[in-house]
């Protein structure tokens, strides 16, 4: 079918904006031309995305797109420069809620015949979005000017509680993809995404101020990751490959900024789950 | 979903993982820039999930979830085109600096 070529053409060609406008971005000289290079390789996967055969209503695409821009556009304009990097961590986190509702949508339209594979994506882009999303919240409050996160915010018995809802989001996971179709699934969804919520704000609590910026490229990760698992939900090869790439790079870019600033990336990562220096 | 579908997307992520983790180069100071223009990338592409989320036809189940990704979409567009902005305005200032260091 023509349409499926087209879109899965430019799909392709975005991409490749992607990694080259990733390229040009790891030099200063070229950085602004991998700035507009994605940024068009975005809109148009954008555009096209509009033709596909499953898009049957545009009021809400249309109203989200404007008013998200407005929003984003305008309240980036206003901020002071300093400010950019705290509010482009909380614009991320805007990226892990997207993830989550668009999971949310997924399910509530089409609980029946998901499988356990359809179960555990959904669960995936779910749980990515809100440990993005919570994560980010959290590191913008931390990074309050008046309230720069000098202290970590460790508290004795951390790593019980983190491990608890860890495990808590992987069980109720299974019982989720199990069945997607029993009454109680809805239950499990809003489970898992409530704690992944918590374990996203949990993740951050513990981070020094040294780890801040590479928490952020975590975050950053993690939402790349929702993404991805966006693209396995509804089969889309765009948001698979541009998810784990961007996934992947925010993770190396953790690495290399914990060895500028000589934060330990195991704290950055897993600190939540560990006792809290010198605690119990 | 279909074994075979997946196995492509996981062919594509698995390459993809890879490929993100080599492109970012060790450099140590433009990473702020780095960081920022990355995200910046990754937060357009949700959009195509809401998008996709939001234009279900009319009908039962399917109001209140595309309503779910309208508000989705508006989400990921800001993180898009704010991440975008913002890149620019900090690689603006990156340049004007360089400029005035110039003897």
């Amino acid at each position: 079918m023509e349409l499926h070529i087209l879109i899965n053409t430019v799909y392709l060609l975005s991409a490749v904006t992607f990694v080259l406008g990733l390229k040009l971005m790891n030099d200063p000289a070229t950085a602004r031309q991998g700035n507009v290079i994605s940024a068009i390789g975005t809109g148009a996967a954008v555009i096209v995305t509009l033709m596909d055969a499953r898009v049957e209503r545009y009021e809400y695409i249309l109203g989200g797109l404007l008013l998200g821009a407005a929003a984003g556009l305008y309240a980036v304009s206003r901020s002071p420069l300093p400010g950019l990097p705290r509010l482009t961590g909380l614009l991320n986190g805007f990226g892990g809620l997207a993830a989550w509702l668009v999971a949310w949508a997924e399910f509530y339209a089409h609980p029946a015949g998901q499988g356990v594979s359809g179960g555990i994506v959904l669960w995936l882009t779910a749980v990515l979005g809100c440990l993005a999303f919570a994560g980010s919240l959290t590191a913008w409050t931390r990074t309050q000017e008046g309230n720069i996160s000098a202290n970590p915010a460790g508290y004795p018995g951390q790593h019980h509680v983190a491990r608890a809802v860890l495990l808590a989001v992987l069980l109720t996971g299974i019982l989720f993809a199990r069945d997607t179709v029993a009454p109680g699934a809805y239950r499990y969804f809003a489970l898992f995404s409530l704690l992944s919520l918590l374990l996203g704000a949990l993740l951050v609590l513990p981070v020094s101020s040294a780890g801040m910026p590479a928490a952020m490229c975590a975050l950053n990760a993690y939402a790349g990751f929702a993404a991805c698992a966006a693209g396995f939900v509804f089969q889309n090869t765009l948001l698979v490959a541009a998810g784990a790439l961007t996934g992947a790079g925010g993770i190396r870019l953790m690495l290399v900024m914990c060895k500028t600033n000589g934060c330990n990336f195991a704290d950055v990562l897993t600190g939540c789950f560990r006792p809290p220096a010198g605690g119990k | 979903m279909e074994s075979t579908i997946l196995l492509f997307l996981l062919f594509i992520l698995v390459l993809s993982l890879f490929l993100g983790f080599e492109i970012i180069r060790a450099t140590p100071s433009p990473l702020h820039t780095l960081f920022v223009s990355g995200s910046n990338a990754v937060s357009g592409i949700t959009v195509l999930a809401a998008i996709l989320a939001a234009g279900l036809a009319e009908g039962g189940n399917n109001d209140f979830a595309a309503l779910l990704g309208g508000f989705a979409v508006a989400f990921a567009t800001a993180n898009a085109t704010g991440g975008w902005l913002a890149a620019k305005r900090m690689l603006d200032m990156f340049r004007d600096n360089k400029e005035t260091m110039k003897p």
